[in-house]
């Protein structure tokens, strides 16, 4: 029996819009060395931030507010003021990310398809699995809370990436490696069997 | 008078023994490179249908070929195939039975070994015929087949006769010997 599971793509849109409103924020972080200290995190950041820690990279956690830290340094402008706090997305970009979301999870289709199939249903992705061992099994593991995640993060990195290279393709090698690692972490989690069940019943013999 | 020597198998114990050592092999095989991900996938035995599909199919062909090595020992009463025996089985039984006429001086202990040995060279037949779908496993092909012979050795050496049951000496034929020169 087939196991499956369900993503809600409005969830990956806004995350995907979160990440790059964070590199937004970088690049119009206008102040200079002496101020780079200031920088807090958002709320937003903080929902990323979650986002990498729910996926088992508690590390980034410390990393993340020193590589902030270090990007606002780097970032001047000509007059040194700060315009971060007005930079949004605009529709087009809205649109492009939409469009990049889609091309990311049509490259997973692609990548994938061997033993998964994606079903899109009013707005959510349901994916099942081939194989009945995927979750579950003789040692009961639940696979599906790190699919979800692996499959967001992959499809954020993606759009981030793909959106970053048009204007600022330095800061899009970051997300460039997040792709490569989702993907190879997506990999691992779906051709993975789980060890079979022990129902082990002993032969019988008789002589009558 | 013959006897009647019933040896009940379960699927289940069969098809797991066989996805273990699949999955065992692939595990291993894992651990040297972790980005054979996808292969050991597709070495590890079931539970993709197709999958399952060959299994079963080499369960009947296994269990066809164990009738054909114990012709001489099918019961003749029977009229049903044995590997029909396998359609028997259903969500809730999940054994199968197989029976076969062994002359009287069978040694009924070894009834239980017989069955193992059965259950066994299904598992080692299926294996083998599993590498043998798997590329670059011709090795574990001759390994399990080699195994398989083997198994039906043993069964074989299970089925001999035990020794005749001794007489008393009153069964012996009598005879005497007279000493006629003292006449």
């Amino acid at each position: 029996m087939a196991k499956s599971t369900t993503i809600t793509l409005s969830d990956i849109k806004n995350k995907a819009k979160k990440h790059l409103s964070i590199i937004g924020r970088r690049f119009n972080r206008k102040d200079g060395d002496k101020n780079y200290q200031i920088i807090t995190l958002t709320s937003n950041e903080i929902d990323v931030l979650d986002d990498y820690i729910n996926g088992g990279a508690a590390y980034l956690k410390m990393l993340f507010p020193e590589q902030l830290s270090i990007i606002g340094r780097r970032v001047k402008d000509n007059t040194g003021k700060s315009l971060y706090s007005s930079i949004q997305l605009t529709t087009n970009e809205d649109n492009i990310v939409e469009t990049y979301m889609n091309g990311a999870i049509d490259f997973l289709v692609g990548q994938l398809a061997d033993v998964v199939t994606f079903t899109l249903i009013n707005g959510s992705y349901n994916v099942t699995f081939a194989n009945s061992r995927w979750t579950g099994g003789e040692n009961k593991a639940d696979f599906t809370p790190s699919f979800n995640d692996a499959f967001t993060r992959f499809v954020v990195a993606y759009t981030v990436s793909q959106v970053l290279s048009m204007y600022a393709p330095e800061y899009a090698k970051k997300y460039d490696a997040d792709v490569t690692n989702c993907l190879v972490s997506l990999k691992q989690l779906v051709f993975t069997k789980q060890p079979p069940e022990n129902t082990y019943t002993a032969p019988s013999g008789s002589c009558e | 008078m013959a006897k009647k020597l019933i040896c009940t198998l379960n699927v289940d114990a069969i098809y797991n023994a066989v996805k273990s050592e699949t999955y065992i092999s692939g595990k291993t095989e894992l651990q040297a490179n972790a980005a054979n991900s996808a292969k050991v996938y597709n070495e590890q035995a079931g539970d993709d249908a197709y999958h399952e599909e060959k299994l079963k199919r080499t369960l009947r062909h296994s269990l066809g070929k164990l009738m054909a090595f114990m012709v001489d020992f099918v019961d003749s009463a029977v009229d049903t195939p044995m590997t029909d025996t396998l359609n028997a089985i259903s969500t809730t039984n999940r054994n199968f039975a197989v029976t076969f006429m062994v002359n009287t001086r069978f040694n009924g202990g070894l009834a239980g070994t017989i069955a193992s040995l059965m259950q066994e060279y299904l598992i080692e037949n299926m294996i083998s015929l599993w590498w043998a779908a798997v590329a670059d496993r011709k090795n574990d092909v001759t390994l399990y087949t080699q195994m398989a012979v083997d198994t039906l050795n043993m069964i074989r050496k299970c089925l001999s006769k035990k020794a005749p049951v001794t007489t008393s000496a009153t069964d012996e034929a009598a005879g005497s010997i007279s000493d006629e020169s003292s006449t």
